[in-house]
């Protein structure tokens, strides 16, 4: 690389980097204590039961906040055009089709700005290739168009995800509507049973999110584009799959310690983590896990993992476990 | 301690992949961090 005049004087100066650095943090400072964001952050904390509908409702406030939006950008942009080597502290999003900037952040709301190009769009659809999905995240979500960019959304819709989901009964998504987006639309769009699909768009999309964990639906569920049949399911909570990876390691590195780990593992709310933490315990101690078994198989509220439980249970009380289970006594 | 082949015991029929991972790939969209974004290209 072949730096250019005034980067290299900036690299070779110790000062102008610090003033860089300096800049960083004031900005980053004075973000934060803007009213748009000690206003929403207030908001948040004052509300007793933080459900989806009232957190987006502070959402919609701020999305309606135009002043407030555009002290946060009035702030980036003359901190980038007194020094064209700052870079905003607020964490940015990207992917193919949109680049984006997190304007705030907390366990209840995630609130972001973002563009999404209309060749980005056209370029995402020509490069298709394999199979494809149609996703419903879990989560409740309120969009802000700032600029439609003339799109037109198809509006999708599925069973509802709920804690006794199950493959069998998750049914097919389903066509709702098909429409063009207005400059300035709010959409809400409950991700437990809505989704939507961009299907055109003329010019660059423009749009605040603002994304609510609360209420969240245990799965993130995948419907094939084409046939609109079931194709997966993963899991929304982050913390319970990073746990059933740590429990995996735990009985492979044959870790006796851990089975209270284990054991408080099966009062998980995810039936898939209940059931995952049941087969790591059985893994690494089958005396510790049977009590537990038994109690499983009566009692969880999903049928699935009653119906594993039962099963499990009645190998293990066969004339033929020891061959079928490869129990083995160390 | 009696231990049983993890591989030996049954799996649910509904089978749930970790946070963040995906089956198919979307229409369109993009998992960022933590976040998913729920916007998908037809």
């Amino acid at each position: 690389m072949m730096p250019r005049e005034e980067l290299s004087r900036w690299l070779a100066d110790p000062q102008s980097q610090n003033a860089t650095t300096d800049r960083l943090a004031d900005v980053s400072g004075r973000l934060k204590a803007l009213p748009f964001v000690q206003r929403l952050r207030s908001e948040i904390e004052a509300l007793n039961q933080p459900g989806a509908d009232f957190v987006l409702g502070c959402a919609q406030r701020a999305m309606d906040d135009e002043q407030g939006l555009g002290e946060i950008f009035t702030c980036l942009i003359e901190a980038a055009a007194a020094d064209p080597y700052f870079r905003p502290s607020l964490r940015s999003l990207a992917s193919e089709i949109h680049t984006g900037i997190l304007l705030f952040d907390t366990a209840e709301l995630t609130l972001f700005i973002s563009v999404m190009p209309a060749e980005s769009l056209a370029a995402k659809r020509r490069s298709r290739d394999g199979r494809r999905s149609i996703v419903f995240p879990g989560s409740q979500s309120l969009y802000k168009f700032i600029r439609s960019g003339g799109a037109t959304f198809s509006f999708w819709e599925a069973p509802p995800i709920e804690d006794g989901f199950t493959a069998a009964q998750s049914g097919r998504c389903s066509l709702v509507e098909r429409r063009r987006i207005a400059d300035g639309e709010l959409i809400k769009v409950d991700g437990r049973t809505q989704s939507f699909v961009i299907e055109h768009a003329q010019g660059d999309l423009v749009y605040l999110q603002a994304i609510s964990s609360a209420d969240r639906a245990p799965l993130t569920v995948e419907y094939d584009s084409d046939t609109l049949d079931y194709v997966g399911s993963s899991s929304t909570d982050e913390i319970s799959s990073r746990t059933q990876m740590m429990l995996s390691l735990l009985r492979t590195m044959e870790r006796a310690d851990a089975v209270p780990v284990m054991i408080d593992m099966l009062a998980n709310p995810h039936f898939y983590a209940r059931w995952q933490a049941m087969r790591e315990l059985l893994a690494l101690d089958a005396e510790a896990a049977l009590p537990h078994l038994a109690d499983m198989a009566e009692k969880d509220p999903h049928p699935e993992v009653r119906a594993a439980a039962a099963a499990t249970l009645h190998a293990i009380s066969g004339a033929d476990a020891e061959r079928e289970l490869e129990l083995e006594a160390n | 301690m009696k231990k049983i082949d993890i591989n030996k015991l049954p799996e649910l029929a509904t089978k749930v992949g970790i946070h963040g991972s995906a089956k198919q790939r979307e229409v369109g969209g993009a998992a960022c961090g933590s976040i998913i974004i729920a916007i998908i290209v037809g």
